[in-house]
């Protein structure tokens, strides 16, 4: 399967914004995360970075141990400014 | 008092008569400034029942006792009157640097009453307060006016002015600063309109005396720590508000097509590497280093050359994601138009939205909208419609009255697509995503501001993470931090920085204290419950015009309509839910009326129920 991840993070690696990531069937978000940070991104799971999956904060459905499926689309950003 | 002017001007436009009064330290205590104070005075001077449009309708600009002193982001000012979008009791904020001014020329407050005979501007330069001819800028946009003013007082002069739209009393038309910040919402610049007042010019050379210098510094230089410190501090410097774009359609928010949220097709225009590259200027209000303003600047296409202030998050939505358009270079222009005309950018693209969707469903033709083909997603009648509205043109004259009054008066079931609370339009905030944010638009006392209760806890995490699509614990939340924004707004500070905890309710006591000397001001729990008091208060104001709980009602779509897009995909707003567990929290009875019990608790007892249409139980 393949998921879309969308990097909004400043510290994203030079020009890199969105890629596709070839994962087993079965893969949990942990897995991802671990991948990506595998081929350089780094990620600070403090409250400075949310992971969205399906738009979803994945604290409210499964965290790391989240299940993902073919075509999702995972996020990767910071606490949105608002106003 | 200490960092307070202590003094009130009231301008009686009808007489051409100012005149100042003391501020008393017992309406500081209970108030503290800003909001507070103009939602008493409201209380006191509006007489229930007035058309806002008359010149019974009373104007009331405050700023606060942070105002004009060294502390960052505390230097707004507040305009509050009853609105003739709403009907409502109204408070509008804007920014810029209109508000220090005031303070240095001496005042905590104008109260303005009446109505002149002709069009007059208000110039005061300290003690001294002339009424003017403006006869010569009536009919000028907000910016040729601001010029013509400077040229005619002082070129270091600050002010409030109405463009084209508020002269014609659109309904939502806005006040607007002389560096084109706006207190956009709830048509206060047709209040101003109707009045003759074409604008409030100030040149003041006094500052605020501090209690305790010393202390006031170091509180402050631990303000100025805590936002470096905080992580979004060098995010909204850099982008402002149009960092959150992107983000939040894919929250569920930036919502779309007039809500019908569909997925929007080149969602990517607005991913924040794609708006910087139009931003060539940062700016900043008065006293405040986060510095959100910038300057756009688009050099390609039907619109190369102009140079404005850039859309904001809630602007990119209301003439972009609002009606599918994507231009970004539109959007600029369109926001330019509302600052230029005196509009508001949301309520203004919400009323487009609903002709859109009318036309779309076959509701109105071309005949009746001037021959316009408004597609989803074309900007050009967008921009042509902005300018019709604010000149009360064909169909602009409908729309001019904002989109409750439009849909009725359009008739043939229009009213399911006007898009509003109380009447005032829905921001860029979809209540169907975000359960608190949707019960703070439902139940704000102005309708449906974003501003009155944006709830970082469900939207960003933050201090706490809630589930944004759960309806368990919203009410409570809801009601803290409407009553903590009224709190901010007493400084006034920008909530900006308080949606992200750089600052909080600790820090401001003792900044108020060292301030002002004040030994209530130095108790959190004493703050809130001011907070609490002034929301309370706001409620019974509108209670005296008969709006109760029968009014905090969310649009059909939004408790009908299931969302059709991820995240929130099969959600509706749990309106009936909501509301129940929200009086309860809030301590009121089953119509959304404080109990007598609670407004003691207020220590608003002097509320007499025999005088007014409250019927406290």
């Amino acid at each position: 399967m393949k998921v879309l991840v969308k990097i909004l993070l400043e510290e994203r690696p030079e020009g890199v914004n969105d890629l596709w990531v070839h994962m087993r069937d079965g893969s949990t978000l942990k897995d991802l995360v671990e991948h990506l940070e595998a081929i350089g991104l780094k990620i600070d799971l403090s409250r400075n970075t949310i992971i969205l999956v399906n738009g979803r904060h994945a604290d409210y459905i499964g965290g790391l141990g989240t299940c993902l499926n073919d075509l999702d689309e995972v996020v990767l950003m910071h606490p949105p400014e608002g106003g | 008092m200490f960092s307070y002017m202590g003094r009130v001007l009231e301008l009686d436009l009808t007489k051409g008569k100012a005149t100042p009064m003391t501020l008393s330290e017992d309406l500081v205590k209970r108030f503290i400034g800003g909001r507070g104070i103009g939602a008493s005075f409201l209380w006191d001077l509006l007489k229930p029942g007035v058309d806002p449009l008359s010149p019974e309708n009373v104007l009331i600009f405050s700023v606060g006792p942070l105002t004009g002193t060294s502390a960052q982001s505390s230097h707004r000012w507040v305009a509050q009157f009853k609105s003739p979008l709403t009907t409502t009791y109204f408070r509008s904020v804007g920014g810029g640097f209109f508000g220090a001014e005031l303070k240095f020329a001496g005042y905590d407050a104008v109260v303005v009453r009446g109505r002149a005979e002709r069009p007059t501007y208000v110039y005061i330069e300290n003690d001294v307060v002339e009424f003017r001819k403006a006869d010569i800028v009536w009919g000028m946009t907000t910016d040729a006016t601001r010029d013509f003013l400077r040229d005619e007082t002082s070129k270091d002069s600050k002010m409030v002015v109405i463009g084209p739209a508020g002269e014609r009393l659109v309904r939502i038309s806005a006040i607007v600063t002389d560096d084109m910040r706006t207190a956009a919402r709830g048509g206060g610049g047709a209040v101003m309109g109707s009045k003759n007042l074409k604008a409030i010019v100030v040149k003041g050379s006094s500052r605020p005396t501090i209690y305790d210098e010393d202390a006031f510094r170091e509180v402050v230089k631990e303000q100025v720590e805590r936002f470096v410190k905080n992580p979004v501090f060098e995010r909204l410097k850099a982008f402002g508000t149009d960092g959150s774009c992107y983000p939040f359609y894919t929250l569920g928010h930036f919502p779309t097509y007039n809500f019908k949220q569909l997925e929007l097709d080149n969602i990517e225009a607005f991913r924040i590497e794609n708006l910087t590259k139009y931003m060539v200027k940062h700016y900043g209000c008065y006293g405040c280093m986060i510095r959100c303003g910038k300057v756009f600047k688009l050099t390609e296409g039907p619109y190369a050359g102009v140079v404005w202030d850039f859309p904001e998050y809630e602007t990119h939505w209301s003439f972009g994601g609002n009606l599918g358009i994507t231009n970004v270079e539109a959007i600029t222009v369109a926001n330019m138009l509302c600052d230029k005309y005196g509009l508001d950018t949301i309520s203004t693209g919400v009323v487009i939205g609903l002709v859109y969707e009318l036309y779309e469903k076959g509701i109105i033709g071309r005949k009746e909208i001037g021959g316009l083909d408004l597609r989803w997603g074309d900007p050009e009648p967008m921009v042509n419609l902005v300018r019709k509205i604010a000149l009360r043109e064909g169909i602009g004259d409908i729309l001019a009255e904002g989109v409750k009054r439009a849909a009725e008066a359009l008739g043939r079931g229009a009213e399911r697509f006007a898009m509003h609370v109380k009447g005032l339009e829905l921001p860029a905030y979809d209540p169907r995503s975000a359960k608190a944010n949707g019960l703070n638009l439902v139940t704000s006392p102005i309708g449906a501001s974003h501003t009155m209760g944006w709830n970082s806890y469900e939207i960003a995490g933050i201090p706490q993470k809630m589930d944004p699509l759960s309806v368990e614990g919203k009410a409570e939340i809801t009601k803290y931090v409407q009553d903590r924004v009224a709190l901010i707004e007493t400084g006034v500070f920008c909530t900006l920085p308080w949606n992200r905890w750089m600052m909080d309710e600790e820090l401001y006591s003792r900044m108020l204290y060292a301030a002002t000397g004040i030994r209530e001001f130095n108790d959190v729990k004493y703050l809130l419950l001011v907070g609490e008091r002034i929301f309370n208060l706001e409620r019974l104001i509108n209670a005296r015009e008969g709006i109760d709980g029968k009014y905090d009602k969310a649009p059909l779509r939004i408790v009908k309509e299931p969302v059709p897009r991820f995240p929130s995909k099969g959600q509706v707003f749990e309106e009936e839910i909501l509301l129940k567990d929200y009086y309860r929290a809030r301590g009121w009875d089953e119509r959304g009326m404080p109990t007598r019990g609670k407004l003691n608790e207020l220590g608003l007892s002097e509320v007499k129920p025999a005088s007014t249409r409250i019927d406290v139980k």
